[in-house]
């Protein structure tokens, strides 16, 4: 979205300066003054966060939150008290702070994610936002403060997504503080010991999902909640890579391992809440790079194959039944997979191949809500 | 500050406000539903009125938060549901094909009930005779978004010379799901299809 730009204050140009050589972060973030502009902002944000706990959407998985806490931790350094993370159970990509150190990650950057660089990367930038206070800043400027108090008023209802996502359109950045928040993610990024190049990939890797959506349906994801606050631009991605490769550490470790494992045991369910978006183009494009990156994996596979079914273009179900196959044989792919290949036989009249699949599948799953249904098909043998 | 989140949640409210429709009490005895579904009920409905749906009725025994009947007759090939207006391109709506078997029905059912964010769970699937047709029968349970209720639900369907008949009850699985039930599957089991023309 087009904004206006920043008219900078003294804040904004100082912290700017900063980020040449050896920027250090700022001393911690004491809470203003209640009567302050900034101390009504943190008021707000208090009661929003208040009802964040009540969520529905909240993740719980204490595991996770302390996975995802710790890159915090990491990355804000002694501003780590201040900082609380929560984990929001939503496909979309998307990750937030609130100027009282409310940050919201939500699942489906997790899923996105190819190692932990990547999430600090991002997690990173929204520290650097909370460092320079840049939402303090959006607030003094008029237009930002209207917009911002108009939007505070019609949020009634906690806990739906679209209120959540109205609380992380509410700081809407310059370019100006975009940028230096970028600077500051990487910097930090570094001195927790992650490569800062990955966070030039995880910009790559979104544009090329939604150039795929584009392809697919002509239109580009304008409703993304992130791209709402966080254009994502080419040129940025570009000074992103340029300025990581300045600073070198690219043989650090990304510690891809323990991503993978942090978020192993909410991976399917994320995978299913994905599907649901019926952002068949994003989603393609997503598994395609999963599949990709890792060839035995079964799980990707089977999404795969979900996503061409239900997309169900011209030569999508062809497409499913390679993925389906190649699921079938490796480990991770769970067992409905089987059910998906005992259903295509089943519409194409391959009635042995159709036994043998919906065999595995009841093998596997013989308490399964629609087994009944699936034994009449083998029973008729139709 | 993103605007363009604002505009469609304005326009939700205001289409919210401006609702046509009327629930009419209905007499005992045999109803044809859209001209296409002949059910006979005990005669403690009301149907609503003037929805522009021509394939999709709703009816209810005792207000619409507490159970609500759904009536999808006739869904042909390459329709949804319900009449779906100014979808976005980007956000294709589930439609019916005359190849789905059972479980492909449950999950156009489940995107229709799940469309305003709700949890949806099959909970049973069964082969089931349903309005002259071998079709299946399933229950779910829904946690409802606008209210966070726990529903119940029981369906019956069927695909008749391939045109889709549906016929879906849901209410709060405390009381009210058990007390209409036997009636919902009396009406079920009731069930004709009419011809079309
Ligand atoms: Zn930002």
């Amino acid at each position: 979205m087009e904004r206006r730009t920043f008219i900078g204050t003294c804040g904004c140009c100082a912290v700017s300066a900063l980020l040449g050589e050896g920027w250090a972060p700022p001393a911690r973030i004491q809470r203003p003054d209640p009567k302050s502009d900034e101390g009504g902002l943190w008021a707000l944000m208090d009661r929003e966060e208040e009802r964040l706990h009540q969520s529905p959407f909240l993740m719980r998985d204490a595991a996770l939150v302390a996975y995802v806490q710790a890159i915090t931790c990491r990355l804000a350094q002694g501003h780590c008290p201040n900082v609380r993370t929560y984990v929001v159970r939503s496909p979309y990509f998307n990750a937030n702070m609130a100027p009282n150190g409310m940050m919201q990650v939500w699942t489906g950057l997790m899923l996105r994610a190819e190692n932990e660089a990547q999430l600090a990367a991002v997690i990173g930038h929204e520290i650097g936002h909370y460092l320079a206070r840049h939402s303090v800043e959006s607030l003094r400027d008029a237009k930002s403060r209207s917009a911002f108090a108009h939007m505070v008023g019609i949020i009634p209802v906690a806990g739906t997504l679209a209120a959540l996502g109205l609380v992380a359109g509410a700081f809407a950045y310059s370019r100006e503080h975009e940028r230096a928040a970028d600077r500051m993610g990487l910097e930090l990024m570094a001195a927790a010991g992650y490569p800062p190049l990955e966070a030039s990939r995880v910009w790559a890797n979104l544009l090329a999902e939604l150039q795929a959506e584009k392809d697919w349906t002509g239109d580009a994801s304008k409703r993304s909640v992130l791209f709402a606050t966080h254009p994502p631009e080419k040129e940025r991605e570009a000074k992103l890579e340029a300025a990581a490769r300045a600073m070198g550490k690219e043989d650090l470790d990304p510690r891809t391992g323990a991503l993978r494992q942090a978020i192993g045991p909410w991976r399917r369910a994320w995978l299913e809440d994905e599907l649901k978006r019926r952002k068949f183009g994003e989603s393609l494009a997503l598994l395609g790079r999963l599949t990709r990156v890792d060839p035995q994996d079964g799980e990707a596979s089977y999404f795969l194959g979900e996503a061409y079914r239900l997309r169900a273009a011209e030569g999508d179900t062809d497409r499913a039944q390679e993925a389906y196959q190649r699921a079938a044989a490796l480990p991770g792919a769970p067992p409905e997979v089987h059910r998906a290949l005992g259903s295509l036989h089943r519409k194409a009249g391959r009635l042995p191949e159709m036994r043998e699949a919906y065999a595995r599948y009841l093998a596997a799953r013989p308490e399964a809500g629609d087994a009944e249904m699936i034994r009449s098909y083998l029973k008729k043998g139709e | 500050m993103n605007l363009k989140v604002l505009v469609p949640v304005a326009l939700l409210l205001l289409a919210a406000c401006t609702k046509p429709a009327t629930w009419v009490g209905l007499a005992q005895g045999e109803v044809v539903v859209c001209e296409r579904l002949a059910v006979r009920h005990d005669g403690a409905w009301s149907r609503l009125e003037g929805t522009r749906e021509p394939k999709h009725e709703v009816w209810t025994s005792d207000g619409m938060p507490l159970d609500q009947l759904h009536f999808h007759t006739g869904i042909a090939e390459g329709e949804s549901l319900v009449v779906v207006k100014d979808r976005p391109a980007d956000k294709p709506i589930p439609r019916f094909r005359k190849d789905m078997q059972a479980q492909d029905v449950v999950e156009l059912y489940e995107s229709f009930a799940t469309q305003d964010g709700s949890v949806f769970t099959l909970e049973k699937l069964a082969p089931a005779r349903f309005a002259d047709e071998d079709g299946f029968r399933f229950e779910f349970s829904r946690v409802r978004k606008r209210d966070e209720v726990r529903t119940r639900g029981v369906a019956y369907g069927a695909i008749h010379r391939g045109e889709l008949f549906l016929v879906a009850f849901e209410a709060p699985r405390i009381h009210y799901f058990a007390k209409h039930l036997p009636r919902v599957e009396a009406l079920a089991q009731s069930a004709h299809v009419r011809e079309k023309g």
